[in-house]
């Protein structure tokens, strides 16, 4: 399994690494750090809104735990971002602003799990568990409808950690 | 058979305790499943991440409450650094995050029932929306002032305590849930291992009961065969008693008539003599009696006949009127003696009306009812009325005999048709009767197709009535008939040259010929046929084809190549066995015909009227050559036929038809003296078998085996006849002969001894 992640990630960088990674202009939402062979700041990848939201996402409605009815969550899809970063790791760390942290097996990211970055078209703010938050795809996969990935949505979303 | 109640009880019993057995399962199977469903549901419940998630969600508010003082108390250190106040704003903000969580739909739901919980989350709410226009001017650029930090101090402070109460509280009410939620599911449990238990044992009972019910069944299956072949032998047993039962009043039947029609016929015969008044009053007496006691003895083998299936019907064109009319004749002297008068009352409808039924058991219950009507009426009368009409397209007869006698009343009635049993006791001492009669009336008239029932006043008297389907024959068949009988009687007198060596065989055909009124002379042997027909002129030779001295074929053949008298004649051979080759031996040495033995009277008739007809002169061919006599030789196989098969009247072996035949045309007395003669020969015979045997001669052994066999079927023992011809087959070993000896020894001690 792990090997075939690891190809999987290798084809992603192979097609990726040549792009070189943009430096952000807006306000730092995200910095991808750890195993990653692309980087714009130190050996790390930062993020402002717009390079997230120039990456490509997923929009979908869902019910989930922490929100009321069906909304709609949209953001970049996290493979692309690990992509973008040139991820080589088989784990990651997400980390939140408040120092909670949940470690996440590289394989969700070959579910359709995105980085929210809107919710009901809005921008999400600290507040309303912005800016980012790690949304799986519970509308395709009831199975994932539990309290294991219920604990690795995290929200408030600062820090991903590719671990190798 | 009360082993058998007993099992049933068992079984009703069996059956109740199954049936409370399985509505129990059934019922514990139902609360198990809603047991199941319920300890599914708590575990869920006790599972529902809702209560982990709001105690976490609880922790981290406090969490986050420590967090924003713990930052504030670093900016009021490091005095208005702005980054510390950028710090300090998203501290704020992760709080506000925090509240709105628990405010939020899932937790709420699960602590809006807790007044103490709403309490906690409303002062945290308070005061996060108090310090909210102290961010929300810092994030549209304003920085907070001194005194509001210090207010947002204290603020802090409350919230702290508040969120710590709130923390522990929850803890202790979802540790307090969860005990319970145990408690619940333990209890759960506990009924449901309850339940199972009585579930398994109320399945243990029923598989018991199963068992035992299996066990009985197999039980009473085994007592059912056991009672069934105790059944079948007892109904062999009784079965065979009745048969020899049968056959006993069956042979004393023959017994006693033969005695008395010997009675019977010496007090006719002493009634014509010139006897002294008295005296032929007791004669008449004895002869009275005599013909009583004949008709009882009848009644009883046709009785015995009836029951045992062996009635058996003729179908005969005959004219009912005057068959009626006999019958009144018959019946008219007896009604004399009791001073009726007999009417005999004949639509014209029926006059010389030709019907086809059975003319003999038709005058036996007309004859029967009569004499029962003329029995119970004095001076009275007596009427016989016939009706015709149709039903269902069919010609019906209707019969009614009618008397003013003594008539029967209702408790009569239901006797009247039982078998020996007569309408009451007093009957049979003033009447006398077996009590047969009505029986065997109603079972002839149904064998005949009809039915026959009956009306009665006390006192006033009886009709006795039956209808029958009859076929009514057209006149060209009725012509044909009446052509027929005056062919009968018309048979031309012949002489005719009968060539047989056995005794009784002579016996049957010279008895048979004379009845036909014709002239026979006897050749004992061939030989002596050959010089009588020297002699004599005849008409017809029958001829027996193996006889000692000279045999059938060589006699006929000298007889035509001497050319004398009888050269001419037709000679027609009588064989027990004709096989192809025979017949060919036959027609070759110059006969013109075959008859097989043993003989009939009817067919005897046939082949003198055939033989001696003037059409034979003109067409001798066809008149008796084999194809009209093959066509009406009886394909009478006594080897292929099965001993079963051949009717016997009580005594195995003897063929009924035969005997039947016999008796009519010679009178039972020469019947009698016939069967003598044939066991007198017999002995001669088996001591010529024996010497045959001992000189070992294979011809001699046929030829004498050949004789008993016709002799044999000639007086009905087809029995014998076919072991005769089967031991033919091979040459017979002595005991084989032995053994027959004894067949002839045992039929002779059955029919003559």
């Amino acid at each position: 399994m792990r090997s075939i992640v690891g190809a999987l990630l290798a084809s992603l960088i192979s097609a990726t690494s040549g792009l070189a990674l943009d430096t952000p202009t807006g306000p730092v939402v995200l910095t991808v750090k750890g195993a990653i062979s692309n980087t714009n700041a130190g050996d790390t990848a930062q993020f402002d809104l717009a390079m997230l939201d120039g990456l490509k996402g997923r929009k979908a409605g869902m019910e989930t735990p922490w929100t009321e009815g069906k909304v709609i969550f949209e953001g970049p899809l996290l493979r692309e971002i690990l992509a973008a970063v040139g991820a080589t790791g088989t784990s990651l760390k997400i980390r939140a602003l408040n120092d909670y942290a949940a470690d996440v097996p590289s394989e969700d990211a070959r579910l359709e799990t995105i980085l929210a970055t809107k919710l009901d078209g809005k921008p999400m703010s600290v507040r309303d568990k912005g800016p980012l938050m790690l949304v799986y795809p519970f509308d395709l996969d009831a199975d994932l409808y539990n309290e294991k990935y219920f604990s690795r949505s995290v929200w408030q979303i600062k820090e991903i950690e590719v671990g190798r | 058979m009360t082993m058998t109640r007993a099992t049933a009880r068992k079984f009703a019993g069996g059956g109740t305790v199954a049936v409370v057995l399985q509505t129990l399962s059934a019922v514990l199977l139902f609360v198990l499943l809603i047991l199941f469903v319920d300890i599914a549901r708590q575990y869920r419940i006790m599972e529902d991440g809702v209560r982990e998630n709001s105690l976490w969600s609880v922790y981290q508010l406090d969490r986050e409450v420590r967090q924003l003082s713990h930052s504030l108390s670093n900016m009021r250190d490091a005095e208005q650094n702005p980054q510390l106040l950028d710090e300090l704003s998203l501290r704020y903000d992760i709080l506000f995050s925090r509240v709105a969580i628990l405010d939020q739909a899932k937790f709420g739901a699960y602590f809006s029932g807790d007044e103490k919980i709403n309490g906690y989350i409303a002062g945290i709410t308070e005061g996060v929306r108090a310090a909210q226009p102290i961010f929300d001017a810092y994030a549209a650029g304003t920085r907070p002032t001194q005194a509001q930090l210090r207010w947002l101090e204290t603020d802090l402070a409350g919230m702290g305590r508040v969120a710590e109460d709130f923390l522990l509280y929850t803890n202790t009410r979802v540790s307090h849930e969860r005990s319970d939620s145990r408690a619940t599911i333990l209890n759960l449990e506990r009924t449901s291992t309850v339940m199972l238990a009585l579930l398994m044992v109320s399945v243990v009972f029923l598989v018991i009961i199963l068992n035992r019910q299996l066990r009985s069944v197999r039980r009473s299956s085994h007592e059912l065969q056991v009672m069934a072949t105790q059944l079948s032998e007892a109904y062999e047993g009784a079965d065979a008693g009745n048969r020899a039962k049968s056959q006993f009043m069956a042979t004393m039947g023959h017994e006693i008539r033969t005695p008395l029609n010997a009675i019977l016929g010496m007090s006719e015969l002493l009634e014509l003599s010139d006897l002294p008044d008295d005296a032929i009053q007791s004669v008449k007496t004895i002869r009275s009696s005599g013909e009583a006691l004949l008709e009882i003895i009848n009644e009883i083998l046709d009785f015995s006949k009836i029951e045992h299936g062996k009635l058996e019907l003729e179908e005969r064109a005959f004219d009912v009127c005057a068959l009626a009319e006999s019958s009144v004749s018959i019946i008219r002297g007896r009604a004399d003696d009791h001073a009726n008068t007999v009417i005999l009352d004949l639509p014209d409808s029926l006059h010389a009306l030709y019907v086809k039924t059975d003319p003999t058991r038709l005058r036996q219950v007309l004859l029967n009812l009569l004499s029962n009507a003329v029995k119970f009426t004095q001076q009275g009368t007596v009427t016989l009325r016939l009706r015709d009409f149709y039903r269902e397209g069919k010609l019906m007869i209707r019969f009614e005999v009618e008397d003013t006698g003594i008539g029967i009343d209702e408790a009569g009635l239901d006797k009247l048709f039982k078998p020996f049993s007569q309408v009451d006791a007093s009957i049979s001492r003033r009447y006398g009767g077996t009590g047969l009669g009505l029986t065997i009336c109603k079972q002839i008239v149904e064998k005949l197709g009809g039915e026959l029932g009956m009306s009665s006043t006390v006192g006033v008297g009886s009709i006795f009535w039956f209808e029958l389907a009859v076929v009514p024959v057209t006149r060209l068949e009725a012509d044909g008939l009446a052509a027929q009988v005056v062919a009968e009687e018309t048979l031309p007198r012949r002489r005719i040259l009968l060539v047989e060596d056995n005794k009784v065989n002579q016996i049957v055909a010279t008895r048979f010929l004379a009845r036909l009124g014709q002239d026979v002379e006897i050749a004992n042997d061939g030989a002596e046929a050959v010089s009588l027909s020297r002699e004599q002129a005849f008409d017809l030779i029958l001829m027996d084809m193996q006889m000692p001295v000279m045999d059938g074929i060589e006699a006929t053949k000298r007889i035509i190549a001497e050319g004398g008298p009888s050269a001419e004649a037709p000679i027609i051979a009588m064989t027990a066995n004709a096989s192809d080759d025979d017949r060919r031996r036959c027609l070759d040495a110059g006969m013109k015909g075959f008859e097989s033995k043993p003989v009939t009277l009817e067919r005897l008739r046939k082949m003198i009227a055939h033989a001696t007809s003037p059409a034979r002169e003109t067409s001798p061919a066809p008149a008796t050559t084999t194809a009209p006599q093959k066509l009406e030789l009886p394909d009478l196989d006594l080897t292929a036929m099965p001993l079963q098969s051949m009717p016997g009247l009580g005594i195995e072996g003897l063929d009924e038809a035969r005997h039947a035949e016999l008796v009519d045309a010679l009178g039972e007395d020469v019947f009698q003296e016939l069967v003598e003669s044939f066991f007198d020969d017999a002995t001669g015979l088996l001591d010529e078998l024996n010497e045959a045997l001992r000189r070992n001669d294979p011809d001699k052994i046929d030829r004498v085996l050949h004789t008993i066999k016709g002799a044999a079927s000639n007086v009905g023992l087809n029995d014998l006849a076919v072991k005769a011809n089967a031991l033919r087959s091979q040459p017979p070993a002595p005991e084989d002969i032995e053994m027959l000896g004894e067949e002839i020894l045992a039929l002779k001690f059955k029919l003559v001894a």
